[in-house]
């Protein structure tokens, strides 16, 4: 079709990607200039809502960091979200080996067992699992959170780095114990050290699943001081039944831009461990 | 006529010259060999026949028609690539079908009896409801044949496809595939790295290097008449000897390279001194592999002597060697193209 | 020096002891902290899920009292669960429609070589990696009833407001009325699935070998006919895949409509997910609740053997 106006190919391509782009990322530029726009030019709808009509003003900005809980939700967002890395590591990276070189034949059927409790929502299992985090004497803490998100997080991150750990070669494990070291030590001193962009890969993922978690959060979790980001925003930055909304929209482009940043980084090793590796990113 | 040509023709990717001016004039139904090693350009030169990249520079036309500015669906050729790029989701029929489908005007039953034509003359109507990954070698090159022939191409375009076969089969494959095109008729281009293929099976052999056809030749005269020292080294095995002799390069094939008996030189012969170093038993030959004495440098050539050839030849010694003053060739040493000594002209 | 490295090396495997040796014990080792960690967190609450749903359980009244399918019959009574499982399956069948047609045409022109490609596909994927909750916060501003800047494009250009095509009124009241907010909870499901698809779709595109495009373009196949013919086929597990995993997020998912309408207006926006969590929680019947979220569980049990069915497939091919 552009084969005789190669030129035109391009227009074609620039413009419906640019199309795209209008719908997927544009609501993040608008929420950005939401952010700074006084409330008499916000609140009145006969104005350009894409213009600055008054001076950009950065007092919804003060007000999301003074004078709300905003610091605090970021601040038990990190703690969960660190916490529940470690967890994670510590339990899927083992899991992940063991899956991967020890176990055999139905070390593959436990790998998809663990892959397909990943597809049990914690949208079935909130209510029960609230029940247990109130018997734990943890409700209404960011620990109700730490000893729960692992549940999510684990099975995926096994299945993403016991797809990686296959595909390095066991040749290299093998000369190691031929050298003298157990499995153990092999495993350590050369199978980790090949194995750290999975690793990353995992800690960004695990980390960014805690951030985005709603439900176990909203439900286990309803002191202010106690909250994490993706709830705190949408539930407590409403005073009354007011909305600030310049600063809910500043709230949530602080969170939105860096992890997309981050996440387009590791995009690749995320569709690996979705396509179970059928595709190598 | 020709069927297929190529005016001045290049590539470049960057600063890489991948084919450097190309003329090419293939006639009617016959089958041109484009020969060379890896990297020489071949491959690029063939998709750009095929329209699979645009040139740099040049012209193409096929059948008369400029088609330089045309993409490969409107070319009207068949081409079968060395993977042979079959369509694994489909059967062998649907394989086939393909590219008359995409034509979009034949009824069922035309396709039918096309594809049923095409595998008739490839034998492989045994074949049509199975799929790619239950053929094996062998069966996929001929789907991929039908496939390239079943929409009656004027060209046919091969990308080395013999080297994903066994080397058993190869040897059958090659002569089965150039019966097939004598009596199909069908003017046929093929790219291959293999000397040996090559000389087996065209009517004209390109011998490229670097971008550029060295020479364009049948088998014979692109061996016997080299034109010039990259055609002359690559093809034989071993190729020809070139030596440093004085203002020339002296060239000479190993199997025209003899001991010399008694003590006469018949006319039209030369003789060397031949410092021998090592010898060789192949079975069949021997080869010799020394130095002449007469040449500026020193260079090993090697003597290619059959068993029919029996004079005993020892490592450490010397001895007249002869060759036909027909199978010297002189080369120039700047150029590398073959030339005429002064003394000669 | 090379003795005492190995001296150092052997005395680190015996310390190690034969443990680090016997690769079952270690496999298991390694394994079972991880399948007692599930077990306990996962599979636990699955069975109470289930216990509860048989029961009466409250916030107030905790102890398990056998109540048979009572639970079960007073859902399904209900207008709003039968609408929130029907909007359930809306909901998800047409996003992932829109959502597979447009990852297709997307993933297609993403994989062109254009300026500023890293930076187009970091903003494709924004709306995915931003969590769903904010994400959908700047939606529910986008289409406020009163302030939405869609309201004020579309007055501008004249279809609202007096003498336009959906005037005289000045706003769409994009959540308010029954089938717009349907329609923009789609529009929000979209929105944030889309990312994923496309970025599955796009790596299973490059996989797939140059040889059969070429070969494709000289039997003369058009660039649509390649695409639909040649491509999609040889890629159907990975987008069989993209497609389930986008049913499951959309399907279970509870964010969206909480943040965007809390299930409204009236109830006709509410999924499974959202009402099990009014019911369940902010109503304090934790029974019934939990007996709505166990509807989710026949639709995932069908996804993940379709998964399955996929990864075998895949194994043979």
């Amino acid at each position: 079709m552009f084969a005789r106006r190669p030129w035109m190919r391009s227009v074609f391509v620039y413009s419906i990607v640019g199309a795209f782009l209008l719908f997927l990322a544009a609501p993040f530029l608008w929420m950005l200039i939401t952010t700074f726009k006084a409330d008499r030019d916000l609140y009145r709808s006969q104005n350009n809502p894409f213009l600055f009509n008054d001076p950009p003003t950065l007092d919804h900005l003060r007000l999301l960091f003074n004078q709300t809980e905003y610091v605090t939700f970021w601040r038990n967002s990190f703690i969960v979200g660190t916490a529940v890395v470690l967890i994670t590591l510590v339990f899927a990276v083992p899991a992940a080996y063991s899956l991967a070189r020890l176990v055999g034949r139905w070390g593959e059927r436990a790998g998809i067992g663990m892959f397909l409790v990943y597809l049990i929502p914690p949208t079935l299992l909130f209510i029960p699992m609230f029940r247990m985090v109130v018997a734990m004497g943890l409700n209404d803490s960011i620990w109700s959170l730490i000893v729960v998100y692992p549940t999510i997080t684990i099975p995926f991150s096994t299945w993403l780095l016991m797809g990686f750990f296959k595909s390095i070669p066991p040749d290299l494990e093998e000369a190691a114990m031929v050298d003298g070291y157990s499995r153990l030590m092999a495993f350590i001193k050369v199978v980790m050290p090949l194995s750290i962009s999975g690793v990353v890969a995992i800690i960004v993922f695990t980390f960014t699943l805690t951030l985005h978690e709603f439900i176990y959060a909203l439900t286990f979790i309803t002191s202010s001081s106690q909250r994490t980001l993706s709830v705190g925003v949408p539930i407590e930055l409403v005073r009354g039944d007011v909305f600030y909304w310049q600063s809910l929209m500043a709230a949530s482009v602080i969170v939105a831009l860096p992890v997309g940043f981050i996440y387009n980084f590791f995009l690749d090793r995320l569709v690996e461990g979705f396509t179970m590796g059928a595709v190598k990113g | 006529m020709a069927v297929v040509e190529t005016e001045g023709l290049k590539k470049y990717f960057d600063d890489v010259h991948a084919v450097d001016g190309v003329d090419l004039a293939i006639q009617e139904g016959e089958l041109l060999v484009i020969l060379g090693p890896s990297g020489c350009g071949k491959t690029t030169l063939m998709r750009m026949i095929a329209g699979l990249e645009k040139p740099t520079a040049g012209e193409i036309s096929i059948g008369g028609e400029q088609v330089t500015q045309l993409p490969p669906r409107d070319r009207k050729i068949g081409m079968v690539f060395q993977s042979y790029a079959l369509y694994p989701h489909m059967t062998v029929f649907d394989n086939i079908a393909f590219p008359l489908r995409s034509e979009g005007v034949f009824t069922k039953e035309e396709i039918k009896s096309k594809v049923e034509w095409a595998v008739g003359i490839l034998g492989i109507q045994l074949l049509l409801k199975r799929r790619p990954r239950q053929l094996s070698g062998g069966e996929r090159q001929r789907v991929a044949l039908a496939r390239a022939l079943v929409k009656e191409p004027r060209v046919l375009l091969l990308d080395e496809p013999l080297s994903n076969l066994d080397a058993k089969l190869r040897a059958s494959a090659r002569d089965e595939l150039q019966r097939f095109q004598r009596r199909l008729g069908i003017t046929t281009i093929f790219v291959t790295h293999d000397q040996i293929e090559a000389m087996g099976m065209g009517d004209r052999i390109a011998v490229m290097y670097a971008g550029k056809v060295r020479q364009i030749g049948t088998p014979l005269e692109i061996y016997h008449d080299s034109e010039d020292t990259f055609v002359a080294t690559f093809l034989g095995s071993p190729g020809m000897n070139l030596v440093d002799y004085g203002d020339y390069i002296l060239g000479f094939r190993p199997e025209n390279f003899h001991p010399h008996d008694g003590a006469e030189v018949p006319p039209g012969n030369r003789v060397f001194d031949f410092s021998v170093e090592r010898v060789e038993y192949l079975g069949a030959d021997r080869l010799v592999y020394g130095m002449i004495n007469e040449a500026s440098e020193e260079t090993l050539v090697v003597a290619k002597l059959p068993t029919t050839v029996k004079t005993s030849v020892e490592p450490g010694q010397q001895y007249p060697f002869a060759l036909d003053v027909g199978d010297l060739h002189y080369f120039d040493k700047e150029t590398g193209r073959r030339t005429t000594p002064v003394e000669q002209r | 020096m090379a003795t005492t490295a190995s001296v150092e090396r052997g005395t680190m495997a015996r310390a190690g002891g034969r443990l680090a040796d016997r690769e079952g014990a270690l496999g298991m080792l390694f394994l079972a902290p991880s399948v007692i960690y599930i077990v306990a967190l996962v599979g636990f609450p699955f069975v109470l899920a289930i216990l509860f749903s048989f029961s009466d359980v409250t916030v107030g009244d905790t102890s398990l009292d056998f109540v048979g399918l009572r639970n079960f019959r007073s859902i399904l009574a209900s207008p709003q669960f039968v609408r929130g499982l029907q909007d359930s399956f809306v909901f998800t069948i047409i996003s992932q429609i829109l959502i597979i047609a447009l990852a297709n045409v997307l993933a297609v022109v993403m994989a062109e070589n254009f300026r500023g490609k890293w930076l187009a596909r970091m903003l494709v994927i924004l709306p995915w990696a931003t969590p769903i909750a904010l994400g959908t916060l700047g939606w529910l501003w986008l289409l406020d009833s009163k302030f939405s800047p869609f309201d004020w494009i579309l007055q501008q250009v004249g279809i609202l407001g007096p003498g336009g095509l959906f005037g005289p009124r000045l706003h769409m009241n994009f959540l308010g009325r029954e089938y717009l907010a349907m329609a923009s909870a789609i529009v929000v499901y979209v929105w944030r699935t889309l990312p994923l698809s496309t970025v599955i779709l796009m790596a299973g595109l490059t996989s797939i070998p140059q040889d059969i495009v070429d070969q494709a373009q000289v039997d003369g196949a058009s660039y649509l006919r390649t695409h639909l013919r040649v491509k999609i086929p040889m890629i159907y597990p990975i987008l069989i895949i993209a497609l389930l995993f986008g049913v499951i997020f959309t399907f279970t998912d509870m964010v969206v409509i909480y943040v965007l309408t809390r299930g409204g207006p009236v109830y006709y926006t509410h999924v499974v997910p959202t009402w099990a969590y009014i019911k369940g929680i902010q109503g304090g019947a934790l029974s019934e609740g939990a007996a709505v979220a166990l509807f989710l569980f026949p639709v995932l049990l069908g996804v993940a053997m379709l998964l399955l069915r996929v990864a075998r497939r895949m194994e043979i091919s």
